[in-house]
C-alpha cells in the first residue's frame, strides 16, 4: 500500500497548520493512501498524541512520500530535505523575525532560520503547494517554479456545538467583540484593544472584548496587552486564553463581531470560522487576508484607532451592512464547499511521482 | 482609509466611518497615562532585555491601587438599575476597608517590583526564553 505521511514541526490541537495536516490526513485516507502525522516529540500537545507521532517514528513506516507542512526552522524539515522518499513542501508562511525582536530573541532567529533554508528545501521538493496566492508569491520570488495553491482544508469544517457553560460566561446582555488566535506581534491585537476602549466609551459601554488563543507563544507579547489593559482602564476586556473548541464555538456563537488586525497573515483560519459560524467579519486587509475571506468580510487597510472604533461600531448596528457582509460569507463559504479536495490532492501527489494507492477509496 | 464590502470599494461608508470618528470626544480615548509612560513603547524595544528593563520601569506606574467605584455604566430596565443602585451602595458602605485593603496590596506591590529589579539586575545576561509554541 502507498504510504503519504506528513511532518510538522509541533502539533497542537486547534492550530492552523496542525488542524490543516489532520484534514489532510483524513482527506489521503480517503483516497486509499496509508496516512499518518509526526513532529518533533517535545513539541507534540498532550492532547495531540492520539493523532500525531513522534518524529523518531517516521523511519520505522518506510513512506513512499512526506508532506512537509512548513511554517518554521526545525529539525523535521532537515529529515524530510534528507529523506529517502518523494518530497512535497506544503508551505504555510513564516512570520518575518522583526515582530519578534523586542519579545523573544530565540524564535526570531528561528524565523529567520526558516526563511534562510527556504531556498534549499525548494531545490529538495518534487512538488511544491502554497496554502495562499500570497504564500505562493513568496516561493515563487525565491524561483520556485510551478507553486500550485491549495487553501487550509480545516476551513471548510462545520462548527462544533458550542459549550453551554462557557456560552453562559459571555453573555449578559453585552455586545461582545472577537478576536480570535495566538497572541503574537504580528497580530497588533494592542490596536484593538485601543480602538475597543475608544468605542465602549464612545459609543457602546455594554460592550465586551474577548481576546481568544493562546497566550504561550510569546510570552512578553502576552505581558504588553495585559499591560495596555491595566492602563486603559479596560474592565471588559478578557484574555481567555486557548479554547478548545466548544469553548470556540461558544464563543462565535455569542460574538456581535470577529475583528482581525494582524499586519501579517499567510491566510487566516479563524476569519473563515467566523464565516463559517454566521458572525460578521471586519479584517485589515494584510497578506493573505483578502484571499482567504473573498468577498466575505468588511475590509480596511489602514484606519486610526477612533476610525477604528467607528468601523466596529457601524458593523455593529448598520443591519444593511451586516446583511452585505453575510451575503459575501455565504458567497465565500459556498466557493469552499464546491472545492474537490481529494482531487487537488491527487493532482498534487501525482505531479511528485507519487504512486497511486494500491487499494481502491473507501 | 479605503474600505472594501463584500469584494467592492465602498468610499461612502469610509466617508460615514471618518465623520462618525470624529462625533467621539477626547474624554473617550482609552489612554490616560502620557505616551512617554504607555505599555506601547515597548514595541520598540531592540531585544528582549531591554523590553524587561523598561516594563520594570513602566510597571511603577500601576504599581496604586484604585479602590474608587467603577465607572458608571447606563443600566438598562428596572431590574437593572436597581442592582445599579445597591451596588453603589454597597461600594459607599465598603469604602474605608477597600481603601485600606487598596494601600496595603500598592505597598506590596512596590516590594515586589524592588525585589524583581534587584533580580533583574543581578541576572542580567543573555535572553533564556524558550518558545513555548509554535508562531
Amino acid at each position: 500500500m502507498t504510504r503519504v505521511d506528513q511532518l510538522l514541526d509541533g502539533y497542537v490541537p486547534g492550530d492552523a497548520v496542525s488542524r490543516n495536516a489532520l484534514a489532510l490526513r483524513n482527506q489521503l485516507r480517503q483516497l486509499g493512501y496509508e496516512s499518518d502525522l509526526f513532529a518533533v516529540s517535545d513539541r507534540i500537545a498532550p492532547d495531540g498524541r492520539a493523532d500525531c507521532r513522534p518524529l523518531t517514528d517516521l523511519g520505522l513506516r518506510q513512506p513512499d512520500a512526506v508532506i512537509l507542512q512548513y511554517a518554521i526552522a526545525s529539525s523535521a524539515a532537515e529529515i524530510w530535505r534528507v529523506g529517502g522518499f518523494r518530497r512535497l513542501l506544503l508551505y504555510h508562511n513564516i512570520t518575518p523575525a522583526e515582530w519578534f525582536r523586542p519579545y523573544d530573541s530565540v524564535l526570531a532567529a528561528q524565523l529567520e532560520a526558516g526563511r534562510r533554508a527556504l531556498p534549499e528545501l525548494l531545490s529538495a521538493a518534487h512538488a511544491v503547494a502554497a496554502v495562499s496566492s500570497f504564500n505562493a508569491a513568496e516561493l515563487r520570488a525565491l524561483g520556485a517554479a510551478a507553486v500550485r495553491v491549495i487553501p487550509l482544508v480545516c476551513a471548510t469544517s462545520p462548527p462544533p456545538a458550542p459549550d453551554p457553560t462557557f456560552a453562559a460566561r459571555l453573555g449578559g446582555g453585552f455586545t461582545n467583540i472577537l478576536h480570535v488566535g495566538r497572541l503574537a506581534p504580528n497580530k497588533c491585537i494592542e490596536d484593538l484593544i485601543e480602538a475597543f476602549g475608544w468605542y465602549s466609551r464612545g459609543f457602546n459601554p455594554r460592550s465586551r472584548l474577548i481576546i481568544a488563543g493562546s497566550d504561550r507563544s510569546c510570552p512578553r507579547y502576552a505581558a504588553l496587552l495585559r499591560m495596555v489593559i491595566v492602563e486603559t482602564r479596560l474592565e471588559t476586556v478578557w484574555i481567555t486564553g486557548f479554547l478548545d473548541d466548544r469553548q470556540l464555538s461558544a464563543a462565535y456563537a455569542t460574538a456581535a463581531l470577529v475583528v482581525g488586525v494582524s499586519r501579517h497573515e499567510g491566510f487566516c483560519a479563524p476569519l473563515l470560522d467566523a464565516a463559517r459560524a454566521g458572525v460578521p467579519v471586519l479584517a485589515r486587509a494584510a497578506g493573505g487576508i483578502p484571499e482567504a475571506v473573498g468577498g466575505g468580510a468588511l475590509l480596511f487597510d489602514e484606519a486610526s484607532p477612533r476610525e477604528l472604533a467607528a468601523l466596529i461600531h457601524l458593523a455593529t448596528t448598520d443591519a444593511a451592512l451586516r446583511r452585505a457582509i453575510a451575503e459575501g460569507q455565504r458567497a465565500r463559504l459556498a466557493e469552499l464547499d464546491r472545492r474537490d479536495i481529494g482531487a487537488e490532492l491527487r493532482d498534487w501527489l501525482t505531479q511528485a511521482g507519487v504512486p497511486p494507492p494500491a487499494s481502491p477509496p473507501i | 482609509m479605503r474600505l472594501i464590502v463584500a469584494g467592492r470599494k465602498d468610499e461612502a461608508l469610509a466617508a460615514r466611518v471618518r465623520d462618525l470618528a470624529t462625533t467621539l470626544p477626547e474624554a473617550a480615548s482609552p489612554f490616560r497615562l502620557s505616551p512617554e509612560h504607555r505599555a506601547l513603547r515597548l514595541r520598540m524595544c531592540a531585544d528582549p532585555a531591554a523590553f524587561d528593563a523598561l516594563s520594570l520601569d513602566l510597571l511603577r506606574h500601576h504599581l496604586a491601587l484604585d479602590p474608587r467605584p467603577p465607572a458608571a455604566s447606563r443600566p438598562q430596565g428596572i431590574r437593572a438599575r436597581a442592582l445599579a443602585i445597591l451596588r453603589r451602595a454597597l461600594w459607599r458602605l465598603l469604602g474605608a476597608p477597600l481603601e485600606r485593603l487598596a494601600l496595603q496590596q500598592t505597598r506590596i506591590n512596590e516590594l515586589l517590583l524592588d525585589a524583581l529589579g534587584r533580580i533583574a539586575r543581578r541576572n542580567d545576561g543573555p535572553d533564556r526564553t524558550e518558545p513555548a509554541a509554535k508562531p
